[in-house]
């Protein structure tokens, strides 16, 4: 309710909108689906590392038998494991949707795009299914899979700052006719 | 009553397990039939207004209001001829109080202070019954009728404001609140009983309340389990058979009287590669163990034993304990507030006897 009663506020006052808004994608709005389906992506990585790390919290507290105190407030175990699961399936999904919505306008002008950029951003996604995979066939669970899905929440973190265009992206005056 | 012309008196006699043994409670104990004979001769009674009578396990109280002393003691007379105690023995265990000391306990006992089991939930639905009860006799009137909705409302707030009831008590309890930390929602757990005793009954009723999805039980001896599975609805597994079916369940709850471990590393190892995404919880109720110590370094396996809960439940009760005085206070304002409503219609006091 206070999320909406502040966003009503701030777009009725038109006073408060930048008056020249820095068009970073060039106002491709297929870019700009690739990249805010990216970004969706990592806040849902984001979500699952938290959800590992209450994971882990909570196996701490039944293998040490410490229930009280903090850990009286976390979450049963299976339910953290389902939790982490369908932030994984939803994750992943997001991120190799935004890959090939990219993967499509890359393919239309290859030099416009950081290879380093397409390289790091395909490998997380990879380490991600991979991990999916490995929790669907039964063989990375638990603690185990909890670790790898913090440790890989921080590598796509560092590796933000190589995900940058080679060169601006073009407006939409040279975007071909026929986007996709 | 301090003099004949005075206001009627509000009271409470009855004895519970802080003064009485569990020898002299079961005699004190009413029936049904004992119960309608009490207030079918408290009816009789002259000077005797209102009756209401709290009796369970642990504690048989009569709290009414009476024109006079003498009508309190004719009802404890009644009390103990329908107990077949002597008279002098009750007076040894008795606790009488009167005013606002009566509501005050009143509060105090539906709130789960007075009870055996700090806060325990139970006594506030068995006062509730025992006021019905009187309800539908007639035997309540004007004060007690105040005197006992409000002191519900208060044991409610006691029961809210403080945490009297929070954290489990009884091995059996916190066996239970332990699953729902490892399962959550328990309706499509697989709880097994293996050994079919005492406890083992106690935590399967546990189980049960909390809506556990399936029960089984399993036994040395065959007809013992059928006879508990029966009771419990559950389904009887030949104990043979438990090694092999282990991945089959979510919880065991171990009693058995073996001399030995009967769960093993090994067979909770296989169980757990047959069900890598869900944890085996083990309840290891016996002595000595019947699951092999190392079964806890598995990773997706947690295990219990009886001094783990034992453990638990002391801390939970210490917590209990630390609330106390705080609740104490808020019976006392509560019991003062309910006081000044009905003074004006029993504010008679009984003279010491």
């Amino acid at each position: 309710m206070l999320s909406a009663a502040l966003t009503l506020l701030s777009l009725s006052v038109p006073a408060w909108d930048a008056e020249h808004r820095i068009n970073v994608f060039g106002g491709n709005a297929w870019i700009e689906f690739h990249a805010a389906l990216a970004l969706f992506s990592y806040g849902v990585f984001g979500l699952l590392s938290l959800t590992s790390i209450l994971f882990l919290l909570r196996h701490f507290s039944l293998k040490n038998k410490r229930l009280d105190g903090t850990f009286a407030f976390l979450p049963s175990i299976v339910d953290l494991d389902l939790i982490g699961h369908r932030l994984l399936i939803t994750g992943v999904v997001l991120l190799a949707t935004s890959l090939l919505v990219g993967a499509s306008w890359w393919m239309r002008d290859p030099g416009g795009v950081n290879p380093v950029k397409i390289a790091v951003t395909a490998s997380i996604w990879l380490a991600y299914a991979v991990a999916l995979t490995l929790r669907l066939r039964g063989r990375l669970q638990g603690k185990r899979l909890a670790k790898v899905c913090i440790v890989l929440f921080a590598v796509a973190l560092l590796s933000l700052s190589l995900i940058t265009p080679r060169r601006p992206v073009p407006g939409p005056a040279s975007v071909p006719s026929h986007q996709p | 009553v301090s003099s004949p012309d005075v206001s009627p008196v509000l009271f409470v006699v009855g004895a519970s397990h802080q003064t009485t043994p569990i020898e002299l409670r079961e005699r004190l104990a009413l029936t049904p039939e004992k119960l309608a004979q009490l207030h079918d001769a408290a009816s009789r009674l002259a000077g005797l207004r209102e009756l209401a009578v709290v009796s369970t396990c642990n504690r048989v109280e009569l709290y009414g209001v009476a024109t006079d002393a003498n009508a309190v003691a004719a009802l404890e007379q009644e009390f103990c001829r329908l107990s077949g105690l002597d008279p002098a023995t009750f007076a040894t265990i008795r606790r009488l109080a009167d005013g606002s000391d009566a509501i005050r306990h009143l509060v105090a006992v539906a709130s789960g202070l007075e009870s055996q089991m700090l806060g325990e939930n139970e006594i506030f639905g068995q006062v509730k019954s025992a006021y019905e009860g009187a309800q539908q006799r007639r035997s309540v009137g004007p004060v007690l009728n105040r005197v006992f909705q409000k002191a519900f409302q208060s044991a409610k707030h006691v029961r809210t404001q403080t945490a009297i009831t929070v954290g489990q008590v009884s091995v059996a309890n916190v066996a239970v609140e332990l699953a729902g930390t490892i399962f959550g929602d328990l309706s499509a757990t697989r709880v097994m009983l293996l050994g079919a005793g005492d406890i083992s009954e106690k935590t399967a009723r546990a189980f049960q309340s909390r809506g556990a999805g399936s029960l089984t039980v399993a036994s040395r001896t065959l007809a013992r389990a059928l006879e508990l599975a029966t009771e419990f609805g559950a389904v009887a597994l030949p104990f043979e058979q438990v090694g092999q079916r282990l991945h089959e369940f979510d919880i065991l709850v171990c009693s058995t009287a073996a001399p030995h471990a009967v769960i093993t590393h090994g067979a909770v190892a296989t169980a757990l590669r047959r069900r890598p995404a869900h944890p085996l919880f083990f309840i290891d109720l016996a002595l000595p163990r019947d699951v092999e110590p190392d079964v806890a370094t598995l990773e997706n396996a947690f295990v219990y034993n009886l001094d783990d809960l034992a453990r638990i439940a002391e801390r939970n009760r210490a917590a209990r304990e630390a609330e106390v005085a705080r609740a104490l206070v808020l019976v006392g304002e509560r019991a003062d507030s309910i006081w000044r409503q009905v003074a004006p219609q029993a504010s008679g006091r009984l003279e010491p006897r």
